[in-house]
């Protein structure tokens, strides 16, 4: 079934109009129904001091406001009310199809004026009266940037990298499953991070991304000052391309990751399928001695999720030690660093322990994909552009060299077991897709069970495991496959 | 990349979160109402309350000098509360991962 081109909505109008109003052309005919050829000079279009006088009083006696003005007409601006006084019709909404950002088909909203003596073109309306000297009325119409700021492509660096959505579906047997076409369509995601910035990236890809909750008051919903929750979230859907997205900025105007709890405990009463978190503490290990009350009351909150069927994911840590990875039943992504050759090592950017605190535990439970010290230059990932990440991974530091983007070009490479957490959501929402209904625990069974094992390499330092055959502390089960968790999970 | 830290310069964030832990007795609504009256939000958890509300808040209703102090900081329960509440903390902020 085909659209249709343009339908009346009866959505609402908005409280302000534009438009644009022709003055009587001197030279008789009016802009508005001349022939193209007629169109050689504009001479003949231009107004009379005196029409022009009479077309202002008209326009202002109607409660409208001249912006702007050239020999020809003037631009105006007003409440609905203002210009159906002004031409006796009636402002209705229209939806027209058109091709908006990114080349993306879409309806977009239009204003038309209707009425008997109107004529039928969208958003061009005459005067009530011909004394006003005014030939028509021209409602704007909705424009679009054609070229896009940011890039939706990533810029080419010398640096290894991976890029998303491509790469890193390759590498984490995500393709595999989309070809088998399961893709995560049905499957909320929440992630709580920094906020999202609506990169032209995630548009150009069609990604389903809903509306940024901000839970740090004054802080908006539409920006993202670090660029951290931007970049990270392009890993949910690389792997699962139809998830939907409900992003919680948790940051404040600053960026700083403030509201985080605040985050999680309002993301957890939406009742998504997945709630995927790429932050937590950090404290000493191997600790002092048992968990403090209030991380006993924030493990129990977490717990609560889980026992509520919320698959929850928290990235293991880049080197810190925090109760969040450990809480039982809660997904802790790690680390593994695909070389240039697709050999598999774990990484040393990447937290990885035995639970001191729970029986049982040990993180990470399973892997993404995440770069190498000094800072794990790795991903190729949409950021807000001249936000923190932005300008950070462009110059150097640590030791390392810059990632080869620009400070303000939309882009940077960076990756971390911030990066792990977003992937393993990708790959619980594909299975989730396939198998609604699953409990966390078998979802957690699935990618367990399926793995890449990982044997070569160690944890971040700071706990310094070695990889081996078999599970261990530095990679958990290994990388995640999420072609072979899916064909898992069928089986339940 | 960890993003800027709150923990350099003593609480000066615009928004605070503490984790207020139920005494033995459990749920309570003079707490609530103790709260609201002073300004603050407070969303409900399994075994206690998230606090949340501006340093001056905090400051004013608990007593304590924040820019003086580190996370987590142990708030003093004010008398009214102590029959219902076992701890109020203020925990470090979380780190972003990437």
């Amino acid at each position: 079934m085909s659209m249709p081109e343009e339908f009346e909505s009866g959505g609402p109008l908005p409280e302000l109009l534009l438009g644009y109003v022709s003055v009587r052309s001197q030279g008789g005919i009016s802009a508005l129904e001349a022939e193209p050829r007629a169109l050689a000079s504009a001479e003949p279009f231009q107004a009379s001091s005196d029409d022009h006088e009479e077309a202002r009083g008209a326009l202002e006696s109607v409660g409208l406001e001249v912006v702007g003005e050239s020999r020809l007409g003037k631009t105006v601006a007003g409440p609905p009310g203002a210009f159906e006084e002004l031409t006796g019709g009636k402002c209705v909404t229209r939806e027209v199809l058109l091709h908006a950002e990114a080349g993306r088909e879409r309806y977009v909203t239009h204003v038309d004026i209707v009425g008997p003596s109107q004529p039928d073109a969208l958003g061009l309306a005459m005067a009530a009266s011909e004394a006003a000297q005014i030939e028509g009325v021209l409602l704007e119409r909705p424009r679009f940037l054609q070229a896009l700021f940011p890039a939706p492509i990533p810029p080419s660096v010398s640096k290894f990298h991976l890029r998303v959505p491509d790469d890193v579906a390759l590498l984490l047997g995500a393709t595999a499953a989309h070809r088998q076409g399961y893709e995560g369509a049905g499957v909320t995601v929440a992630m709580v991070d920094s906020g999202q910035y609506a990169h032209p990236f995630f548009l150009a890809h069609g990604y389903d991304v809903k509306p940024a909750v901000s839970v740090v008051p004054g802080a908006s919903p539409t920006r993202d000052p670090v660029g951290h929750g931007t970049g990270e979230s392009a890993n949910i859907f690389a792997v699962a391309p139809a998830a939907t997205l409900h992003p919680y900025r948790a940051s404040d105007s600053r960026g700083r990751l403030v509201g985080a709890i605040t985050g999680f405990l309002r993301a957890k009463a939406e009742g998504p399928q997945v709630l995927t978190n790429s932050w937590g503490g950090d404290g000493p290990y191997p600790p002092a001695g048992p968990l403090d009350p209030w991380e006993r009351v924030w493990a129990l909150e977490i717990r609560d999720a889980v026992e509520q069927g919320i698959v929850v994911v928290f990235s293991a840590g880049n080197g810190s030690f925090a109760v969040e990875p450990q809480v039982p039943g809660v997904l802790a992504a790690g680390g593994v660093y695909a070389t240039a050759g697709l050999d598999l090592r774990a990484s040393d950017y990447a937290s990885g322990y035995d639970s001191p605190w729970f029986e049982d535990v040990t993180v990470p439970t399973v892997c993404g994909l995440v770069g190498l010290r000094p800072r794990a230059q790795y991903l190729m990932l949409p950021v807000p552009p001249g936000s923190e990440i932005d300008v950070g991974e462009s110059v150097a530091d640590a030791g390392d060299s810059p990632d080869g983007t620009t400070g303000n070009d939309g882009w940077a490479l960076f990756s971390g077991t911030s990066a792990a957490a977003p992937q393993l959501a990708g790959a619980v929402a594909l299975i989730l897709g396939a198998r609604p209904g699953l409990t966390p625990a078998q979802v957690r069974q699935a990618l367990v069970e399926t793995a890449v094992d990982v044997r070569t390499g160690r944890c971040h330092p700071r706990f310094n495991f070695r990889a081996q055959s078999g599970p261990d502390f530095a990679t958990g089960s290994g990388l995640v496959s999420a072609a072979a968790a899916v064909e898992r999970a069928l089986t339940f | 990349m960890s993003g800027p830290s709150p923990d350099t310069r003593g609480i000066d964030w615009p928004y605070l979160e503490a984790i207020l832990e139920w005494g033995e007795g459990g749920v309570d609504p003079v707490v609530e109402r103790w709260l609201a009256e002073r300004g603050f939000t407070f969303l409900p958890m399994r075994a206690g309350l998230l606090v949340t509300g501006s340093t001056a808040a905090f400051e004013a209703a608990f007593g304590v000098d924040l820019e003086q102090v580190k996370p987590p900081v142990e708030l003093e329960v004010p008398e009214a509360l102590r029959a219902a509440v076992a701890s109020v903390t203020i925990p470090p902020a979380r780190e972003i991962h990437g």
